[in-house]
Parts: C-alpha cells; sequence; structure tokens
C-alpha cells in the first residue's frame, strides 16, 4: 500500500498525486503534496484561504503545469488522453465571458475532449438529459448569467456529468449556493459516488456535504498537515447560524485557520 | 438601378461587403467573449506597418506597382503581430491593455517610417487607413472570397470548441480540448479577417465592423451561436447598405459603415431599454392593483 493511503484498499485508486510542486508567479504555492482518491470515495481537500486547495485541484486537471512530482490517473500519468475521465466543476468565478450564452450551450461544451473539437449528434438530447439530472431542464435555454448561484453551479455540475466521468472534481461547490440547490447537489453527488465514481472536492467547510466525505486531506501553505477522518468544526465555529466570513473581528483565533485540525503524527 | 447592378465595379463592391459584412463578426464574436474587442485594432495597426514594409520591398525590388506586396506585407504582419499579442497574453508577460498600446503606437510609427524610407508619403497610407473599396480589382475579389472561406470553415465550424475555450479557459484545460492551439486560432482568424477587411473598412475601423455586429446582436440574444448568427447579419446590412448608398451620395464607404453600426446599436440598444421599462412598469402597475396575497408556509 502507498503511504498516503491509510485506509488500506483493495482497489488501486482513481487518482494519485505524489510529492507535487506547483510554482505561480516566482513563488512555491505547493511543496510536495501527496493524495489519493479511490473509486466510490469522496475525498474533501480542505484548508484555509490561501493553503494551496485551488491550485492542486488545477493541477490534478491539468489547468496549472506541475514543477515536480506526478499525477497520476488510474495508474497512468495524466496527459490529454487521461482527460475524458474527469468531470471538473471550477468555482463558478472563472467561468463566463463577454457574450451571453444558454446553460444547454454551456452543458453541451461538456461533451468536447482531446481528439473531440465537433459536438457528437446527440449533444442536444444529453445535455438536456444532464440538466434534467440536476432538475434545471427547465433553464435550458435561459442566459447562464443570469441565473442564480445555485442554479449556475448545477448548470456546471450539469456540464461535468455530461461527461460520463470516472473522477469527479470540485471547487468549492457549496459557495453561494441556496439550500435547494444544495440538497440536489448533495444527492447528485451521493449517487454518483455509489455508482463507483472517485470523487475530490475542495470545502472549506463540510457543512451539508459531511455525509458524503469519507476522509480528508488537510492544507496549510502548500503542505499536508493532516489525512484522515474529516475535521468536525470547534468552537463558535460549530454554531448554526454562524457567520464565518465576519465572525473574526470579536473572536480570538489561531492565524489562518478556521478549525481545530489535527495534526498528523 | 438595374445598370448599377450590372456595373462591374459595383458587383465587386457588393460582393465584397457581404463577404466582409459575414465574416467579420465571426471573428468578433470571439473576441468579445474573451474580452478582447480591442485586439482587432492592435492586429490592424501591425498591419500597417506590414502594408508599408511590402511598400518598401516593392520600392527596393523595382516592382512597377510599387503597392503590388502591399498586402501580401500586411497579411504576413497581422499574423506575426496576432501570434505575438497571444503569446505575450497566454504567458503573461503583460496586462491585456498595455499589449494592445504598444501594437498601436508600434505599427503605425512603423509604418509612418517604412513609408518614408520607401520614397512614398503618409498619403499613400491613406487608403489603408481608411479603406478604398471603389479600387477594389476581381483579384482582390478572389483574396477575398477564398479568405472568407477559410474563416467560415474554421470560425462557424469549429464554434462548439471556440466557445468552450473562450468562455472557460480552466473547464476546457480538463478537458483535454489543445487550448493553447484554439487560443492561437482564433488570434489568426483575427489576422485574416483584418486583412481581409482592410480593403472596405481600413484598418483603423476594421474593429468596428468586426465587434459593433455583435454588440447590436447581444442586446437581442440570449444564445452564443444566435448572437454569432444575427451579427453575421447585422453585419452583411451594414457593410451592403453603407456601399449601396455611397453609389448615390459622395461619401467614405468605410466611415459610413462604421457610422451605421455604431447608429444602429444606439437604436437597439434605447428601443431594448424603453421595452425592459415599460414592461416593468407593466408589471409594478399589475402589482399594486392586486396585492401579494401571503401565500402558505411563508414567514413573518
Amino acid at each position: 500500500m502507498t503511504a498516503a493511503d491509510p485506509f488500506h484498499h483493495d482497489t488501486p485508486p482513481a487518482i494519485t498525486a505524489r510529492a507535487v510542486r506547483v510554482r505561480l508567479g516566482g513563488h512555491e504555492i505547493l511543496h510536495g503534496v501527496d493524495l489519493d482518491a479511490f473509486p466510490g470515495e469522496a475525498v474533501a481537500i480542505m484548508g484555509g484561504n490561501g493553503s494551496g486547495k485551488s491550485t492542486l485541484v488545477r493541477a490534478l486537471v491539468g489547468a496549472l503545469p506541475v514543477s515536480a512530482g506526478s499525477i497520476e490517473v488510474f495508474g497512468r500519468p495524466r496527459s490529454r488522453a487521461t482527460a475524458s475521465r474527469i468531470g471538473y466543476v471550477p468555482q463558478r468565478a472563472s467561468a463566463g465571458g463577454g457574450v451571453t450564452a444558454t446553460a444547454r450551450e454551456v452543458v453541451r461544451s461538456g461533451l468536447l475532449g482531446t481528439g473531440q473539437l465537433l459536438l457528437p449528434r446527440d449533444a442536444k438530447a444529453r445535455a438536456m438529459d444532464a440538466l434534467d439530472h440536476l432538475g434545471v431542464a427547465h433553464l435550458a435555454t435561459r442566459d447562464v448569467a443570469s441565473l442564480s448561484g445555485g442554479e449556475q453551479q448545477r448548470v456546471l455540475i450539469a456540464r461535468a456529468l455530461v461527461r460520463d466521468p470516472d473522477v469527479l472534481i470540485l471547487d468549492e461547490p457549496m459557495a453561494g449556493v441556496d439550500v435547494p440547490s444544495q440538497e440536489a447537489l448533495s444527492a447528485a453527488l451521493t449517487e454518483r459516488r455509489d455508482a463507483g465514481a472517485s470523487i475530490i472536492l475542495v470545502l472549506h467547510e463540510l457543512g451539508p456535504l459531511a455525509p458524503l466525505v469519507h476522509h480528508a486531506v488537510v492544507l496549510d501553505q502548500g503542505c499536508v498537515t493532516h489525512i484522515g477522518e474529516p475535521p468536525r468544526a470547534l468552537g463558535v465555529h460549530a454554531l448554526p447560524g454562524h457567520d464565518h466570513e465576519h465572525a473574526h473581528a470579536d473572536v480570538a483565533e489561531p492565524e489562518g485557520s478556521t478549525f481545530a485540525w489535527e495534526v498528523r503524527p | 438601378m438595374i445598370d448599377l447592378l450590372t456595373d462591374p465595379l459595383v458587383q465587386r463592391m457588393m460582393i465584397v461587403a457581404i463577404l466582409v459584412g459575414a465574416t467579420a463578426p465571426v471573428v468578433g464574436t470571439y473576441l468579445v467573449q474573451r474580452r478582447m474587442s480591442l485586439l482587432g485594432d492592435g492586429i490592424g495597426h501591425v498591419a500597417l506597418a506590414g502594408v508599408a514594409a511590402g511598400w518598401l520591398a516593392g520600392s527596393w525590388a523595382d516592382l512597377a506597382q510599387q503597392d503590388a506586396l502591399a498586402i501580401p506585407g500586411a497579411i504576413v504582419f497581422a499574423i506575426v503581430g496576432a501570434v505575438v499579442i497571444e503569446r505575450m497574453r497566454a504567458r503573461g508577460i503583460a496586462a491585456a491593455d498595455v499589449i494592445m498600446a504598444i501594437m498601436f503606437y508600434g505599427g503605425i510609427a512603423t509604418g509612418v517610417l517604412l513609408i518614408s524610407a520607401a520614397g512614398g508619403s503618409n498619403a499613400n497610407l491613406m487608403g489603408y487607413l481608411f479603406g478604398s473599396i471603389s479600387t477594389v480589382s476581381w483579384t482582390d475579389v478572389w483574396v477575398t472570397v477564398a479568405l472568407s472561406i477559410a474563416i467560415l470553415v474554421v470560425g462557424v465550424g469549429l464554434r462548439a470548441s471556440l466557445f468552450a475555450v473562450t468562455h472557460d479557459q480552466e473547464f476546457a484545460h480538463s478537458v483535454g480540448l489543445p487550448v493553447g492551439a484554439l487560443n492561437m486560432v482564433v488570434a489568426v482568424l483575427a489576422a485574416v479577417t483584418i486583412t481581409a477587411s482592410m480593403r472596405v473598412v481600413g484598418v483603423l475601423l476594421v474593429s468596428g465592423v468586426m465587434i459593433l455586429p455583435v454588440a447590436v446582436s447581444q442586446i437581442v440574444t440570449r444564445s452564443f451561436s444566435r448572437t454569432m448568427a444575427v451579427a453575421m447579419g447585422v453585419g452583411v446590412a451594414i457593410c451592403v447598405a453603407g456601399v449601396a448608398i455611397t453609389l448615390f451620395h459622395d461619401l467614405q464607404p468605410g466611415a459610413l459603415i462604421v457610422v451605421l453600426g455604431v447608429v444602429l446599436y444606439a437604436v437597439v440598444a434605447s428601443s431594448a431599454g424603453l421595452v425592459r421599462s415599460r414592461r416593468r412598469r407593466r408589471d409594478h402597475a399589475v402589482a399594486e392593483e392586486r396585492p401579494l396575497e401571503p401565500t402558505e408556509g411563508a414567514t413573518a
């Protein structure tokens, strides 16, 4: 078994990252990160702002170059050829341009990929199925920019799921998402995981996805500080209705941390 | 009127106007999508330096027609300029607006220097700065036809992939699309479009034909494909109308086409605004007539 697999799996991992280093603008953001994600499991990548969570998933999907280390997808080095097995849901803010596009057009683009520069004939029907699965088929011809945060997130998840991926990677999927959308997303992800997909989630806190997540990888300043049981929120941060954004004025806490992390022995 | 339509020069002008009107907004849609509406201007200014370089080469080679190499020079410079701009942008060497500024000033200044070195005057550049559709030859028409076919095949044929890359680059990377190559396709398409449109509107106004139809179209459409299709229609309409009007009135066609585009934008934008505010007023009136009833399960 690999060093980063404390759970003794029988199946080989869907994604393996070893000693991954990423440099951005002359600064090293990730200092040798290990990660394993297995089929039928959900892994949460957690940590404070600036800990390197999003950088790690961008490297996993190939949107950022890796300066050292290796990333394997089902035992093969990550490349454009392995991309067909991955469905990626970036942070909502990264999407969008100067021209409006409908939800269906956005979802359809999930059918493209390596060697697939043109849409398949059944693109429209498959996009509608994916939208329907997330409960937003009625928004198919709406301009995505005019949708609510939760609706946009459902459209982006439909775009990832339309590829029928074996690995689903989501960056802060619950940020700015209303409660009905949270429930729809949680149900779709759970169904996907139970069908054997491997799910990697960047999360600021577990929140409504707590039942989905098997284990967590906690990052702090570009290093892994914990692998194992998802850390539970402690103190005032665990209180219902606690405002994480604006709480720092009156609560003293350790620098850069919202949770009391268990530190890996 | 019939006489005019059978006139070979009018036929040539109309063919070129239709082709430029239909193709320029195709590339314009991707540039607006990527929020790089000024890319066309940057490449256009570099193309002007190419015109002057072609002129200089022509005078060195002692060609009978000094400007025979002007258009080939423009094509080469525009493509090289587009590739350099895209490289600088992709590698984050400078911000997009700074890159554009360098291209604007560098292109114009190099053009003026080269044309004076070739023994020409800035007046020789005027036809390229503002267009000279009334001097279009059958050779020009065939060149425009070839360039237009290339733009339509690539720009419309690959629109799903080009949309994916310009809409969400990070996602395009994740699915394995060749993002760098597709970005380069957009830049080279822009360069080809600019050299094809140069005869009609000139390098200073070429971006107008690329961007204005998209700006008009965006007001009335929601989908990316529809925006591109309507923009192509608007492009053809303003180019044909502009050229047609200059058959009867002594006006500069390139400038007229762009002014028609701006006027059309103003009319469509203000009508859309009127429709919206009238609809809002009507909804407001309906709401006041029928106050909201508390629905089941609503809490105070």
